[in-house]
């Protein structure tokens, strides 16, 4: 018995050394062919991709960090090709929020005047906070982005950039308040997603209208937060944790700042989409 | 050879006698620099991958393997002319001051104690390779029957002997690359540069790979044989690997059998003495206390 | 209620004064924000962020928004309005009191291979020539760094107190500080550079449409180029080369170019620079740096590394062929082959 069983033990040994051996032939080939390996790409230069193709390559390409070493401290940083002025950390991404997985970090995209503003927003604002209009029961939370999770108790005195935190509104349903990303909502998305390519495009049509049937046609316009008082505010700023000096900033001024500054200055549609600011042409 | 004996009897098994004092520390030499040199060379030559930088910086930074690596280098230059002087030494020992002496000395003798020498490739060694391709192919259930070095060892021998001064060399011109502009064309040094690292390459590789599993993780020696730390083999291993040399001492010892130690007997010897002894001192010890 | 509005009023009136002094223009208002960004019509991200800090400890600190980005005038700014490195700014030259510009480096350009006008190109079709952000960004201020204590901005506190003496403005004088001991010495450090010349010397689009051959990798794989992988230190990099020592790192130029730091006659004398191979003799030249293995340009190289691949495939795959069947063999101890 013991016999057969030392020669089982040295077959799966053997066998083990076999596989060893292949491997290692196959590394010793790799590092040895290294040198010849800088043409090869030459070639494949020569073939024409085109100027899509090119643009999709560059896309798909993974972030690449950059190390800038001041001797007193080192700066890592996203390498932005072309781009002349450093950002340093990186963006806090939202993990978590159900609109961002179709619609990607910076959605807006259309008018021209406000869309690298609206974009600001959503660093902060979870898309919901303006694309569903809250008529009764107000309510909003803040959510931590990369958990989900609600975060209590937030006192903003000044502006945020690269928040930690979002803001999202919350659904009534009979007498409770319900997050609109929960649980339910999150696994239907997820599952959508998932089955989208198979399923009959009358269904994934009626998937879509129900996922985005919260969404109002008009969402809300800057100077319906950005107003006068604090009264005529559409969000709740104090409630939802900003300090007296912020909202303030908040209250228009932060515009009028702006307006100041500048001798020609137009907005079009600034404020109100759709209608002329009139306060600020009759400045200029 | 060292008045090594040529077989030891250990926990009542036989051990037979390979390499000598001298050859142990050779080879002792030969493995610390050839590891050195890899670990410090390696990282140069596949700096692209992430092991590198952790290797290089493991073994103290450029500014550190640089020494390292030259050092190493010199020493594993130096032990392949020891090499050559041992090789020498032994022809003056063992062929030319005998037959000068007894006056039988003639070119053709000396060639023939060359050919004989254990590490020198021979016609026998063709027909113990194949002898194992027919092994290996099936053809036959015999292994082959080994003298004391077989041509796997030759082989790791021969690779390692024309490898060094290929490395030296061209790592003496890498390293006084000023001084070797002015003897040699640019050129020169772009090629040694290439024929350097490639060279290791192949050294390391055949070593790692060949000499790592003829002599460690064959199934019959794992994990290690311990030939290279005592310099003997033990009988299962030396009767199945190379048997005629096996044979060979076996023959030797029964004609002298004063060849062979046995550890066990000396061993138990040494324990009767020294109980012996420490009863000699206890007893002197209590009869003093007696006395007082 | 009322204290709230009167408060409001007070920072309304005030804030254009408060919180970002340096900011006169008031643009990081806006700019502040991380995520001030869209997508262009090509698909790639523009980031209008500015990081107020580092902007600060970056050489051009001190110049306005408007003096680069002299087109826009409005809100929302204009389209298009690409910034002109040779504008005249507002910093004027103190010795002879005149506006400063980067003009002078435009010269250089001039003069060196990176403009489609120098003689010696191999492609002056290509419509491609480095712009200046195509090598530059922002250059962060890296203060010489000899001293034992620092602060956080890496300035020496000793030689701070010896400027406060005399000078008492004391922004004027870490930026000052910053700027000359930032000057003595290459901004970048090696790898920064390898980086820098790497977008295009290691591109093979571009290096087709020029006809060059990737430098980099090449660079890479030579002495030089491991040395500044580990960080060795005075590792030589692009430019130590490639630029005469008492020139601008601008005036690269081609090797064909008696004026060139490589120049085939002239090279050893780049060589042979004090902190490199200061015994060398004009033989050092001869070294090939960027060697392709390829038949026609370096055939030594290319037989030499073609011997040892095929020796060293052809050593190790028999071996490890011969121990494979060795253990195939020990699988099956004692089946002969049936005759």
């Amino acid at each position: 018995m013991s016999g057969n069983k030392s020669s089982l033990i040295k077959k799966v040994y053997a066998l083990i050394g076999i596989v060893i051996l292949v491997y290692s032939s196959y590394i010793v080939y790799v590092l040895v062919t290294h040198i010849w390996h800088f043409e090869k790409p030459m070639q494949h230069s020569q073939d024409i991709i085109s100027e899509e193709e090119k643009l999709f390559k560059e896309m798909v390409k993974e972030k690449k960090m950059v190390e800038y070493n001041l001797g007193y401290k080192v700066i890592k940083q996203e390498d932005l090709e072309n781009h002349f002025h450093h950002v340093g950390n990186e963006v806090i991404h939202d993990n978590f929020n159900l609109c961002i997985k179709c619609h990607g970090d910076i959605p807006h995209d259309k008018n021209k005047a406000i869309r690298a503003f609206l974009n600001m927003h959503s660093d902060f604002f979870s898309c919901e906070v303006c694309h569903i209009r809250l008529e009764k029961n107000k309510k909003f939370i803040w959510y931590n982005k990369k958990d989900g999770k609600e975060v209590k108790n937030s006192n903003i005195k000044a502006y945020l950039s690269n928040s930690e935190n979002k803001l999202l509104p919350l659904e009534y349903i009979e007498g409770k308040y319900e997050r609109y990303d929960s649980d339910s909502k999150n696994k239907f998305v997820e599952e959508f997603r998932k089955v989208i390519s198979e399923i009959s495009s009358d269904k994934k049509s009626q998937g879509l209208k129900l996922i985005h049937r919260n969404v109002s046609k008009k969402p809300i316009s800057c100077d319906e937060c950005h107003s006068n008082t604090l009264q005529q505010s559409y969000l709740p700023l104090s409630e939802i944790g900003y300090k007296e000096e912020r909202i303030v900033q908040i209250l228009s001024n932060e515009v009028v700042g702006m307006v100041n500054k500048y001798k020609e200055f137009y907005i079009p549609n600034f404020l109100k989409p759709g209608t002329i600011n009139h306060e600020n042409s009759d400045k200029k | 050879m060292n008045c090594l004996p040529l077989v030891k009897i250990k926990g009542s098994q036989k051990y037979y006698l390979k390499l000598s004092h001298g050859q142990r520390y050779q080879h002792f030499i030969l493995m610390t620099t050839f590891i050195l040199l890899i670990l410090t060379g390696f990282p140069l030559k596949f700096y692209y991958y992430d092991w590198a930088k952790t290797v290089m910086k493991f073994m103290g930074g450029p500014e550190v393997t640089t020494i390292i690596h030259r050092a190493a280098g010199l020493t594993m230059v130096g032990l392949f002319f020891f090499h050559w002087y041992y090789l020498f030494r032994n022809l003056f020992k063992y062929y030319l001051i005998p037959s000068l002496s007894k006056k039988s000395f003639s070119f053709k003798g000396m060639m023939k104690f060359i050919y004989y020498s254990p590490m020198f490739p021979r016609v026998k060694d063709i027909k113990d390779f194949i002898e194992f391709l027919k092994y290996a192919l099936f053809i036959t259930d015999e292994k082959p029957k080994h003298e004391r070095f077989h041509w796997r060892e030759k082989f790791d021998y021969w690779a390692v002997f024309w490898g060094i001064p290929v490395l030296g060399f061209t790592g003496w011109i890498l390293w006084f690359e000023t001084l070797s502009t002015q003897y040699f064309p640019g050129w020169v040094i772009n090629i040694s540069l290439i024929a350097h690292s490639d060279e290791a390459l192949l050294a390391a590789s055949v070593i790692l790979v060949w000499h790592m599993y003829n002599a460690h993780v064959n199934y019959d020696k794992f994990p290690m044989s311990p030939l290279f730390l005592t310099g003997y083999l033990p009988e299962d291993i030396m009767k199945h690997e190379y048997y005629l040399e096996w044979e060979r001492i076996n023959e030797l010892v029964k004609k002298f059998p004063e060849l062979q130690v046995n550890d066990d007997e000396y061993k138990q010897r040494m324990m009767e003495y020294e109980t012996m002894v420490a009863n000699y001192f206890a007893e002197q010890e209590s009869d003093e206390g007696e006395k007082i | 209620m009322h204290f709230f509005f009167v408060n409001m009023l007070i920072l309304f009136l005030l804030s254009p004064f408060i919180s970002y002094a340096l900011d006169d223009e008031n643009c990081l208002l806006c700019h502040k924000y991380r995520t001030l960004s869209r997508i262009d019509e090509k698909g790639k991200s523009r980031i209008y962020y500015i990081n107020d800090s580092l902007f600060h400890s970056s050489v051009h600190g001190r110049v306005k928004c408007s003096e680069c980005h002299s087109g826009i005038t409005k809100i929302p700014h204009e389209e298009n309005t690409k910034v002109n490195c040779l504008n005249e700014c507002h910093i004027t030259e103190p010795t002879e009191d005149k506006r400063f510009s980067h003009k002078n480096v435009e010269d250089a350009i001039m003069n060196s291979v990176h403009n489609n006008k120098y003689p010696l190109l191999r492609n002056a079709n290509s419509d491609f020539f480095p712009k200046c952000t195509d090598c530059h960004n922002n250059p962060l201020f890296k203060p010489i760094q000899i001293f034992k204590d620092i602060t956080d901005e890496g300035q020496s506190p000793k030689a701070l107190a010896r400027c406060n003496l005399c000078h008492k403005d004391t922004k004027f004088i870490k930026y000052f500080y910053n700027h000359v001991s930032h000057r003595l010495h290459a901004s970048k450090n090696n790898k920064e550079i390898v980086r820098m010349c790497e977008r295009c010397h290691a591109n093979n689009e571009m290096l087709s449409k020029h006809k060059l051959k990737n430098a980099i990798a090449t660079y890479k794989d030579t002495f030089h180029g491991k040395a500044a992988e580990f960080d060795y230190k005075g590792s030589p990099d692009c430019i130590d080369c490639h630029v005469k020592e008492n020139e601008s790192a601008h005036s690269i130029r081609s090797y064909k170019d008696p004026n060139s730091s490589i120049y085939s006659k002239d090279r050893w004398k780049t060589c042979a620079k004090t902190g490199c191979h200061p015994d060398a003799k004009p033989a050092i030249g001869g070294v090939r740096m960027h060697v392709v293995i390829n038949k026609d340009l370096y055939p030594y190289e290319y037989y030499t590394a073609l011997g040892f691949t095929a020796l060293t495939l052809g050593a190790y795959f028999p071996l490890a062929i011969l121990l494979i069947l060795e253990l195939i063999r020990e699988i099956f101890p004692n089946i002969k082959r049936r005759k």
